[in-house]
């Protein structure tokens, strides 16, 4: 059945050029005898004229049916990509946009199974598909240079696949290519799913300091999204990422604060003995790391001193900027990199020293106080943070959302031609072709009728 | 006359051919897919949309549509309505195609006019309930009353199914919360027996994604466009009956000629509208160009 709906049409074309050439040479000696008017006689006395409308209705039927039949091997869908950087030929995260991943495994799986498909498989589809710019640029020149950012996925049938319908097939293979790259490239809301349990029975300072980290981390993926997107507002709550980053700090700088300052001041602990000896250890750590990176400062600084004179400070580079202008670019080298590595040890050191003077004021704090159990306000105090936080990571969320939904949802446009759409071409083309038959086979006929003078002319 | 007789057969083969090939293409259905995204669904859900299917079958006891639908692994199967005929109504056939629903996945039925017809003895319009206000008493969006095949009712609650008219349900698909709705009046009898339910639904539960099976589009259109409901599903239409190349359905009961609702998807405000062009019919005039549909609807 393949090679009938595949090959129908130019058969058709065949016998009907073949059927009309041979009837016109056929009835060329007729019309050189008597002229047009001769021959214009000869047809209206022929006896068979009517006798082909059978076989030419016939053959409308087979058009009828074969021709849209056919082209239904062949079917397209155009995929428009609409983001801003899709024009330099890259994806909405800046990374090169590979349109073969329309054709990935993942995509034509994904697609097979949502479909049930039966008797197709991905190999199948990958076979049948193949994927194109709408546009293509040329390489030679750079006026010829062009990115498309369009593109168009056709599906030709083939004898495995000739049962199936090819736009049921396009629409799944884009639905699915449309979800794998709105998952790939729009935002992510999995950090606002919070989750308190890792903090649940600890003491009340490590839950202040898991409570501080979880607000920061949804600070930051605002400040992170802000950086996207500047100027996106919610269309719900008038939030922005921006906005959004400091109610999560906020959080942190002042209702973990307090937390934080009432468990010290109060020396509030589940267990306080437990914990001192905690942060003993944890300090006697800390001293050796601090006085490590104090004697690298200390070498780092030495070294500075001994071969400032005798390396060379800078070295000139030629290079262009941003303009295209030519500069002298000067490269950081030697005691430039000790310079930087005894700063580094030096912040290092301060930043330890910095925490132990931390752990000894909490140590100060809870020692004599060998509380043991829960302390209500604390946790009151904490139960209040998680609320607050659980509200803000779901304005984020809404926020995130919502412009994953105007945004991401609209990084492309597909559109899967239908046979519906091609159903005036595809009419022309019948009828076309009925009429090219019926011209050879009323010409030939004419043409073998004529020449049995006796039997078919009045 | 010999060569008339000839050319008279040729064009009851070509219109015999034609008829034969339009009752077999009704006979088959396709399959249209559907994506939708929302807020509110967590966990990605599938839905499959029954519409119109009028006591037609695909294969002995529609099994191939049975086998079709379970192969798509539903999480919940909407039917909008007429699944029987006003005439000839053979309820059997509707509580047989539920039985069959219902062990694949829950079942949630909206009336259509056809069932109207078939339980009350008339579609819902407006001159009808006002005649029988009196047995709707206060609560005019309430028909029980006015039952007229109470057994064809409770056979079809036996099944399982959900029957949706004028009342809404909450449920948990795949750790979603959906609200659905069942709305069979007409644009004629929307107010007062239908306007307060779908005013009640559409305010109630705003964090929950909500679908009102209407079997009819158009009342939605012409009185809820902005309504706060995120899914609405229709039928009714049957595509427009002939799908005429280039310009869409043909015509439909309630639009006329090239009605606007005769299938697919719709958006109105942050209302989307599905209309399936069914998967039967009813009355002389075939469906032409327009295979029965089965909808597929993924929300994620």
């Amino acid at each position: 059945m393949y090679y009938v709906l595949k090959y129908y049409k130019y058969v058709l074309i065949g016998v009907s050029v073949l059927l009309l050439a041979a009837g016109s040479l056929a009835i060329l000696g007729r019309f050189q005898r008597g002229g047009v008017k001769g021959l214009a006689l000869e047809y209206r006395t022929f006896r068979g004229k009517w006798s082909m409308v059978p076989l030419i209705l016939a053959v409308l039927l087979l058009n009828l049916f074969l021709i849209p039949a056919g082209e239904r091997l062949h079917t397209s869908a155009g995929i428009t990509l609409n983001y801003h950087l899709a024009s330099q030929g890259l994806n909405p995260n800046g990374t090169r946009f590979n349109q073969t991943h329309i054709l990935s495994t993942q995509v034509l799986e994904r697609a097979v199974e949502r479909g049930a498909l039966e008797g197709v498989t991905a190999a199948d589809l990958k076979r049948t598909l193949q994927v194109r710019p709408a546009v293509q640029g040329s390489s030679a020149s750079e006026d010829a240079y062009f990115i498309s950012s369009q593109f168009v996925l056709e599906y030709n049938a083939d004898r495995n696949t000739v049962g199936q319908d090819g736009e049921k097939l396009l629409t799944l293979v884009t639905q699915e290519y449309q979800k794998w790259f709105i998952n790939e490239y729009s935002a992510n809301t999995d950090i606002l799913k919070l989750d308190f349990s890792p903090a649940e029975g600890q003491d009340y300072l490590d839950q202040s300091s898991f409570l501080k980290k979880t607000a920061e981390s949804i600070g930051e993926y605002m400040r992170n999204m802000s950086s996207e997107e500047a100027a996106f507002r919610s269309s719900v709550n008038g939030e922005t990422f921006q906005s959004m980053s400091a109610k999560a700090y906020a959080v942190s700088n002042t209702l973990v604060e307090d937390l934080e300052a009432y468990i010290l001041e109060n020396g509030v602990s589940v267990d306080a003995k437990q914990y001192i000896d905690r942060l003993n250890i944890a300090n006697v750590f800390l001293d050796f790391d601090a006085r490590k990176a104090s004697a690298s400062n200390e070498n780092t600084l030495e070294a500075v001193a001994l071969y400032a004179d005798d390396m060379a400070r800078i070295v000139l580079v030629p290079t262009y900027d941003t303009g295209e202008q030519f500069y002298m670019s000067q490269t950081r080298i030697g005691v430039d990199d000790f310079a930087a590595s005894a700063d580094s040890y030096a912040n290092k050191k301060t930043e330890l020293n910095e925490q132990m003077a931390k752990n000894r004021h909490v140590i100060t704090q809870f020692s004599g106080r060998g509380g043991r159990g829960t302390d209500k306000k604390a946790e009151t105090l904490v139960d209040q943070i998680q609320q607050e936080l659980l509200r803000v990571a779901q304005q984020a969320k809404e926020l995130v959302e919502e412009y994953n939904a105007q945004q991401a949802n609209s990084y492309m446009t597909v559109v899967v031609y239908a046979l519906e759409d091609r159903a005036k071409r595809l009419v022309v083309e019948i009828a076309a072709l009925t009429a090219l038959f019926a011209a050879g086979a009323q010409v030939s006929w004419f043409a073998v009728g004529g020449r049995r003078k006796g039997a078919r002319i009045a | 006359m010999k060569r008339f007789f000839k050319i008279f057969l040729s064009l009851a083969v070509v219109a015999g051919v034609v008829a034969g090939w339009i009752v077999w293409s009704n006979r088959t259905f396709e399959e249209t897919f559907y994506l939708m995204d929302s807020g509110k669904v967590e966990e990605p859900m599938r839905l499959i949309l029954l519409s119109d299917l009028h006591q037609k079958e695909f294969g002995p006891g529609n099994e191939r549509l049975l086998e079709r639908v379970q192969a798509l692994k539903p999480d919940a199967i909407l039917i909008a309505g007429d699944v029987v005929n006003k005439t000839k109504t053979d309820w059997s056939y509707a509580v047989d195609l539920c039985k069959g629903l219902v062990e694949i996945a829950p079942v949630y039925y909206g009336m259509g006019n056809h069932e109207n017809e078939a339980l009350y003895g008339q579609d819902l319009n407006k001159e009808f309930l006002e005649e029988k206000a009196a047995l709707l008493g206060d609560s005019p969006e309430d028909f029980r009353p006015l039952l007229q095949d109470g057994q064809s009712w409770n056979a079809l609650l036996e099944t399982g199914a959900q029957l949706l008219q004028n009342s809404s349900v909450t449920v948990d698909i795949k750790g979603n919360t959906i609200q659905l709705g069942g709305l069979s009046t007409n644009k004629s009898s929307f107010w007062p027996y239908s306007g307060q339910f779908v005013y009640q639904f559409a305010g109630e539960n705003p964090s929950a994604f909500k679908i009102l099976i209407s079997h009819r589009p158009e009342p939605v259109m012409e009185y809820i466009p902005d309504y706060d409901i995120d899914l609405v599903v229709s039928g009714h239409n049957h595509g427009g009956i002939i799908r005429v190349p280039g310009a869409g359905g043909l015509v439909s009961e309630e639009e006329g000629l090239f009605p606007t609702y005769d299938g697919g998807w719709y958006e109105s405000g942050g209302m989307s509208l599905l209309i399936s062009r069914g998967l039967g019919g009813h009355g002389p005039v075939p469906r032409v160009f327009n295979k029965p549909e089965l909808i597929v609807l993924d929300i994620e």
